[in-house]
């Protein structure tokens, strides 16, 4: 253990105390985390106010129309309105948040517009468009003849703009969007039918789940956490543990190119060598998981929905983490051991890369079906079992039994054992060979070596 | 009598169909200078390395400071032939590193750095980066990693190579010094002369096995070339006749080589050529390492015991 420590120190020291870490996994977290909120600021849609007056020529009752439809709430605070359709699903305080006179400012900030509207002769179609040229109108609207049809050709159906120059896309279409409401609205009731009663109808409902719970109490089940819960927990897993995975295969390489192995080897043995590595890049790999996951709970708690990630999830994490860690470092330790160059090293890692993906491709499956035939048979496969797990025990769905959480638990630190074994078998024969990668068969002979 | 540092019976290693190591055996005595020499995959560095336990032998054993070279690691110091150093790591850093590795205190360990990288007149170096330093400066900080812990075993591989004159002459003061502490010091090197202004004793093994190990004195006895070098001064000539001289050879330089038959005294052929002719220099020559080695290496004479060798000249 005495010499474990300098090593395991040393590891931790070089990977996460400097610049590229701390800027790369700690300080970019921390600072994307209220980019995202300050980012739609920077990218909110801004533009002047819309005034002036629209000249439609083609139909009085359109231009009427369209007036109505222009002093209406609806209209003035449309994007506010669509967003609160959007977010029916989501908790009250995201919600809440996301209604914040800040964040609609930014976010979804209505167009203001002082707007009226004409109906002009086709005859002065000419004069309007010299009046738009000298900036008196926006626009001019010319609406095809045989627009107002219960069935218009495609040709009838077009509106025609002549537009003032500069006018911005976004009163455009605030313009273009008018108008084709008006104009659905003028053929709807010439059709003997009330629109906005029809609009009303029409309106889908919204829907709440309330899952039962074992005490008989109830509590609302959101569709798009069950969704997203299980694939944030692996990407977690994955991002914590590959991280540092990469780590410590560079690293290794490092020490093997530069020679200063066999100098390590001089004071220590080839399985305190490995030990203090992986160790250290272990609590690295805890950085990450605690930076990433913690700023997630934070952002959870300030949105009161805690309750999403029940304590035994967390758990779960940590057991499961651990797991995939020390499986994803015995592989890269020990490809890192048997390699001079990273090139080389791809050329090993990747068979093991494609397995290890799979959960990927699979986590929608898996989390919709946590005890589906697929979900159940790539749990006890190692090393998917710990990527597997966490996207099953997450998913809210039907529980997990236990048997099989228990099991995977067992099975999977077991094949880490075993796979730390042969890593410390391949790295103390690793670290002395120099030249061209082994294959895998020679890994195996490596394995076996005396 | 004391227990050698080294101690290693039958020991055989094999690398796939290389048979690296074969049926070795030689014990190292405690405080010795010790030149273990061999040309290129004699098979040094892997008896250097399963000395270090860092490899394994197939067969036989090795006992290093009374016990297993993982125990007394700590008690060993090594410098490998393959060496190197953290680029990124500072200098004192690294040393510091290496003396925790080896059982130091932080403490004890940056204090022992500094004052090595003062004696190896690397002071001004020790917050600079590694990668900042010549290949040289680099060979002498990796030299002060194997000794900052005071070990009683040092064993170093090729101590010399990179290192200008000056730097060689101060590296070899220091493993003169270390030697006069008492501690036990093991050098591979290919620079033979350096082996021999060095060591006391001399170990040479090819192809996995042992072919020399002798005091250097023992080995100048044995392979006295008994040859007299002499270069008569200009006009003047050595008889043709001297007794006990069975070939003479005319050299590049314009004197003359004699070679002396197995009984005669050759201080006594020398006598005889002075007062036979006034000469510029005389002398009796003796037994390079390099000879030795490439004698022994190249021609493969090793097959018989090296006490039944005579130099060729004279067989």
């Amino acid at each position: 253990m005495n010499r474990i420590w300098p090593i395991t120190w040393r590891e931790f020291k070089y990977t996460a105390l400097t610049k590229a870490f701390i800027i790369g996994s700690i300080i970019v977290p921390i600072v994307m985390f209220p980019l995202m909120i300050v980012l739609p600021m920077l990218f909110a849609p801004t533009s002047e106010p819309l005034q002036g007056t629209l000249v439609v020529v083609g139909s009085q009752e359109v231009a009427l129309q369209a007036e109505t439809l222009s002093q209406k709430d609806e209209r003035r605070h449309g994007n506010a309105l669509q967003l609160d359709a959007a977010m029916s699903d989501m908790p009250d305080a995201l919600r809440e948040a996301a209604s914040d006179p800040l964040l609609n400012t930014a976010g979804a900030a209505p167009l203001e517009y002082e707007l009226r509207i004409e109906h002009g002769e086709r005859p002065m179609l000419d004069t309007y468009k010299q009046r738009v040229q000298d900036q008196e109108l926006i626009a001019v609207a010319v609406l095809h003849e045989g627009i107002l049809e219960a069935e218009p050709s495609a040709k009838a159906n077009t509106i025609e703009f002549f537009v003032r120059p500069g006018l911005s896309p976004r009163h455009l279409s605030f313009i273009d969007d008018l108008l084709t409401d008006a104009v659905v609205e003028v053929r709807v009731n010439a059709a003997g039918v009330d629109y906005s009663t029809m609009r009303a109808m029409m309106r889908a409902p919204s829907s709440v789940t309330k899952r039962i719970q074992e005490d008989g109490g109830e509590k609302r089940e959101y569709e798009w956490a069950k969704r997203l819960i299980p694939i944030a927990f692996m990407i977690l897993v994955w991002i914590a543990t590959f991280t540092s995975g990469n780590y410590l295969l560079t690293t290794t390489i490092e020490e093997k190119s530069s020679k200063v192995m066999e100098v390590l080897l001089s004071a220590a043995s080839p399985m305190e060598i490995m030990s203090g590595k992986i160790i250290g890049q272990a609590m690295v790999s805890l950085i990450t998981l605690c930076m990433y996951g913690g700023l997630g709970i934070i952002a959870l708690i300030a949105l009161s929905q805690a309750d999403l990630i029940p304590p035994m999830m967390i758990v779960y994490l940590l057991l499961f983490f651990v797991m995939a860690y020390f499986m994803i470092a015995s592989i890269m330790a020990s490809v890192g051991s048997a390699v001079s160059d990273l090139h080389d090293a791809q050329s090993l890692i990747g068979p093991a890369m494609i397995v290890l993906i799979l959960p990927l491709f699979l986590w929608v499956p898996i989390s919709e079906s946590p005890n589906g035939t697929l979900a159940v048979v790539t749990s006890f496969i190692p090393p998917l079992t710990p990527f597997v797990m966490i996207l099953r025990v997450t998913a809210s769905g039907d529980p997990i039994p236990f048997w099989q959480i228990a099991v995977a638990l067992v099975e999977g630190y077991v094949a880490v054992l075993a796979m730390m074994w042969m890593c410390a078998r391949i790295f103390r024969v690793g670290v002395l060979m120099q030249g061209k990668a082994p294959s895998p068969l020679e890994l195996v002979k490596w394995i076996r070596f005396r | 009598m004391s227990q050698p540092t080294i101690r290693i019976e039958h020991v055989d290693k094999r690398f796939g169909t290389v048979h690296a190591v074969n049926d070795l055996s030689f014990e190292v005595p405690s405080g010795s200078l010790l030149g273990f020499l061999g040309p290129n995959g004699a098979g040094k560095s892997s008896t250097i390395r399963m000395i270090m336990s860092i490899i394994y032998p197939d067969r036989g054993s090795i006992s290093v400071l009374g016990g297993s070279a993982l125990a007394a690691k700590n008690r060993i110091g090594y410098l490998p032939e393959e060496r190197g150093v953290y680029r990124k790591m500072r200098v004192g850093e690294f040393l510091r590193y290496i003396g925790r590795l080896k059982g130091m205190t932080g403490h004890d360990a940056g204090l022992a750095a500094t004052t090595w990288l003062d004696r190896m007149e690397l002071g001004r170096v020790e917050r600079k980066r590694c990668e900042e330093l010549s290949k040289g400066m680099q060979q002498k900080i990796q030299f002060i990693a194997s000794i900052i812990h005071e070990p009683d075993l040092l064993i170093f591989d090729e101590p010399f190579s990179g290192l200008d004159p000056v730097n060689a002459e101060l590296m070899n003061t220091i493993i003169r010094e270390l030697h006069a502490q008492g501690r036990t010091i093991i050098f591979s090197t290919h620079v033979l002369h350096q082996a021999e202004q060095l060591c006391e004793r001399i170990m040479l093994i090819d192809r996995g096995r042992m072919i020399l190990d002798d005091t250097m004195e023992g080995i100048h006895r044995t392979f006295d070339p008994r040859t007299i070098e002499v270069d008569p001064l200009p006009g003047h000539s050595i008889p043709d006749q001297l007794d006990g001289v069975v070939q003479r050879t005319a050299t590049d330089t314009g004197g003359i080589e004699l070679h002396l038959d197995e009984s005669i005294d050759p201080h006594a052929v020398m006598r005889r050529i002075v007062d036979a002719a006034p000469v510029r220099s005389i002398r009796l020559r003796r037994p390079t390492l390099d000879d030795v080695f490439v004698m022994l290496v190249r021609d493969r004479l090793h097959e018989t015991h090296y006490d039944q060798l005579v130099p060729e000249e004279t067989a």
